[in-house]
């Protein structure tokens, strides 16, 4: 009597189904997330109140725990949810549902055999959107608000994998704006910072969705454009240079102009590792740096 | 709890082992049979192999015996009970993609952003299955229950395969190896057990060939 | 009518096991043989009235074993021993002649079961050469 207590009034979701999926069981919590009342669903399936949940991931892993008696897991990582409900703080919470951690298990009759599942759920709503802070604070440059150093060197890894495994194609912009340190020494360090600033929304602004644009280092900048080509590559550093030498900046009423250089480079299946990469895209830059500034170069 | 001097030592006798090779082949087979029925593919589970092998040798043995070169999927779990260990299953990076296209008839769908995902979301659920049926089986030929911690997937690992064993342990591993529809998905699944364990299964093993 | 029966398995263990599962009204002849291709020769020189065939060992697995063995007698008895039972190796053996197949772990009960069945289909065909003579 005193465990029913505690099953009906812990902070956590337990739900009873047989083998049709229908309920058996459907806890407090469940009622006071869900506004289903048990009497609604118990002897009912669990897909007429939630269909997505009849997909076959759910079905094969109740199957395999009917099979194997294992526990089957679905945590927030990977997977988000598995019953379809509203955070609890629904008026301020960054996700549309309720972000859960799962288990389902098996429920053994007297014989031994299998006969019921549970389903345990935690609301990991807060720890989700915690876990996405901590995560933007570690990949995300302060300054610029765009994505660090440490970000662009694991996305270029995974890019990298990716355009080998399935052979697509990806190019990579190093930018550089010209003469900063006479920016900074000239107009001073806020300007300077301003000038950082404004050259990272205009390129985040420009870009695709799926480009992920990262201050590389002081006035560095490096720009990664999956399924891009390097005519697609080059345009779009061309369409940058532009924009950046048109930015209508003044410092103590007189007008500052700033220029900036490119370097693109364009995966081939002789770049075996981001190392080779960097430096090759480095070098474009640099020649971009060295015949007169203000230009694209790509690398060969 | 047994004390081995001498980590070259087996501490099992052949009996033993053949008994443990036999519990294995039976749970494994079973598992082949109802993994094939929930995913829909022709399981082949290897005739497991038991060896005992030095926790300082580990490393090694993986790298020597398995010829697997990285960058390969890891997936680790843990199962505590009577029975209790690491299981972990590694297949090379080319599996894990086939395995996606087994187990999910509209994946790829979303697009290049979501391929990583899909793929952990994938490991997860079989490696998850694959270890709980062959633990799970080997506990129910000898009347015991396992309990599960979350798996752990490691997805593109191209450096030495895991630090989870103590070089001066004696490591129980037990070796099959698996394939799914006729050799677009095949690993290696491990299940690495204690010597506290050990001394359980052992004891449970003279326990099984008693009920004949 | 079942006197001499030649069990296939490279597992020791598997082999006592089915050995103290067999029916204790009468005495049988038991031969064994440790892997496929031993387990041809065996049948070819000891003629058994059941043959008892695993199906995962070395040299040769049992699969190819009762493909030779219904080849070179098409009236052979074979019980596939498997704890393997998914329908795809159960169709092959069956196509392949077995005469049915059994789960592993072996019980008292499931081998007495699978006799029966066997004595009652050599009773039949017993009847049949009988009538047609």
């Amino acid at each position: 009597m005193e465990e029913n207590q505690v099953i009906d009034t812990v902070d956590t979701g337990i739900v009873i189904f047989d083998r049709e999926y229908s309920a058996t069981y459907w806890n407090g919590w469940m009622a006071a997330h869900t506004q289903i009342s048990e009497n609604e669903i118990l002897g009912r399936s669990l897909f007429d109140f939630f269909p997505k949940l009849k997909n076959p991931r759910f079905l094969r892993s109740c199957k395999a725990v009917f099979a194997f008696g294992n526990l089957a897991f679905f945590p927030q990582d990977p997977y988000g949810y598995l019953f379809s409900m509203k955070p609890v703080e629904w008026f301020r919470s960054e996700f549309k549902f309720m972000q859960q951690s799962c288990t389902i298990g098996p429920i053994r009759g007297e014989g031994k055999e299998i006969e019921r599942l549970f389903v345990s759920i935690r609301d990991m709503t807060e720890e989700a959107a915690y876990k996405k802070k901590l995560v933007a604070l570690t990949l995300n440059d302060e300054l610029t608000g765009s994505y660090n150093r440490r970000f662009l060197m694991n996305f270029l890894e995974d890019e990298l994998y990716r355009c080998r495994r399935y052979n697509r194609p990806f190019s990579v912009i190093m930018m550089d704006i010209d003469h900063f340190k006479k920016i900074n020494d000239t107009c001073g360090h806020p300007f300077g910072d301003e000038v950082l600033k404004l050259f990272a929304s205009t390129v985040v602004r420009n870009m695709r969705k799926s480009n992920r644009f990262a201050r590389y280092g002081g006035e560095e900048f490096v720009c990664v454009l999956p399924e891009t080509d390097s005519e697609g590559g080059v345009g779009f550093a061309e369409k940058i240079r532009k924009l950046i030498e048109e930015l209508p900046l003044s410092y103590k009423q007189s007008q500052v102009k700033i220029t900036s250089s490119f370097g693109v480079i364009t995966y081939t299946d002789d770049i075996n590792d981001i190392a080779t990469l960097m430096k090759k895209v480095d070098d474009a830059l640099y020649k971009a740096k060295e015949s007169g500034r203000n230009r694209v170069v790509v690398a060969n | 709890m047994m004390i081995i001097p001498n980590s070259t030592e087996v501490p099992i006798s052949e009996d033993e082992k053949d008994i443990l090779q036999e519990v294995m082949n039976i749970s494994f087979g079973q598992v082949a049979a109802e993994l094939a029925e929930i995913i829909d593919v022709l399981v082949v589970l290897s005739v497991p192999n038991v060896t005992v092998v030095p926790g300082k040798d580990f490393q090694n043995y993986l790298s020597k015996k398995l010829k697997l070169s990285p960058p390969f999927n890891v997936i680790e779990q843990s199962f505590s009970g009577k029975l209790s260990g690491i299981a972990f299953l590694v297949f090379s990076s080319e599996s894990g993609k086939n395995m996606v296209a087994i187990l999910d008839e509209e994946g790829g769908e979303d697009g290049i952003q979501g391929i990583d995902q899909l793929e952990k979301e994938t490991l997860m659920e079989i490696g998850n299955m694959l270890t709980g049926a062959c633990v799970g089986k080997i506990a129910e030929q000898l009347d015991e229950v396992v309990y599960y911690t979350l798996p752990r997937v490691i997805l593109n690992s191209s450096s030495s395969l895991i630090d989870l064993v103590d070089k001066d342990s004696v490591v129980i591993l037990v070796k099959t190896e698996f394939q799914f529809a006729d050799n677009d998905v095949s690993g290696f699944l491990f299940l690495i057990t204690n010597q506290d364990s050990f001394q359980w299964l052992k004891e449970a093993l003279h326990r099984y060939i008693e009920q004949f | 009518m079942i006197n001499k029966i030649l069990m296939v398995d490279d597992s020791e263990v598997a082999l006592k096991i089915l050995k103290r599962c067999l029916p204790t009204d009468k005495e049988y002849e038991c031969v064994t043989a440790s892997d496929g291709a031993e387990g041809v020769e065996a049948y070819k020189s000891e003629k058994p009235d059941l043959t008892f065939l695993d199906l995962t060992m070395p040299v040769m697995d049992g699969i190819e074993a009762l493909e030779i063995i219904m080849n070179y007698d098409a009236d052979a008895m074979v019980i596939v021993c498997t704890a393997d039972s998914q329908k795809k190796v159960y169709d092959k053996v069956m196509s392949l002649g077995a005469f049915m197949m059994i789960k592993k772990p072996p019980s008292k009960e499931s081998i007495k079961a699978a006799m029966m069945q066997v004595l009652q289909r050599l009773k039949e065909s017993l009847r049949n050469n009988e009538s047609s003579l």
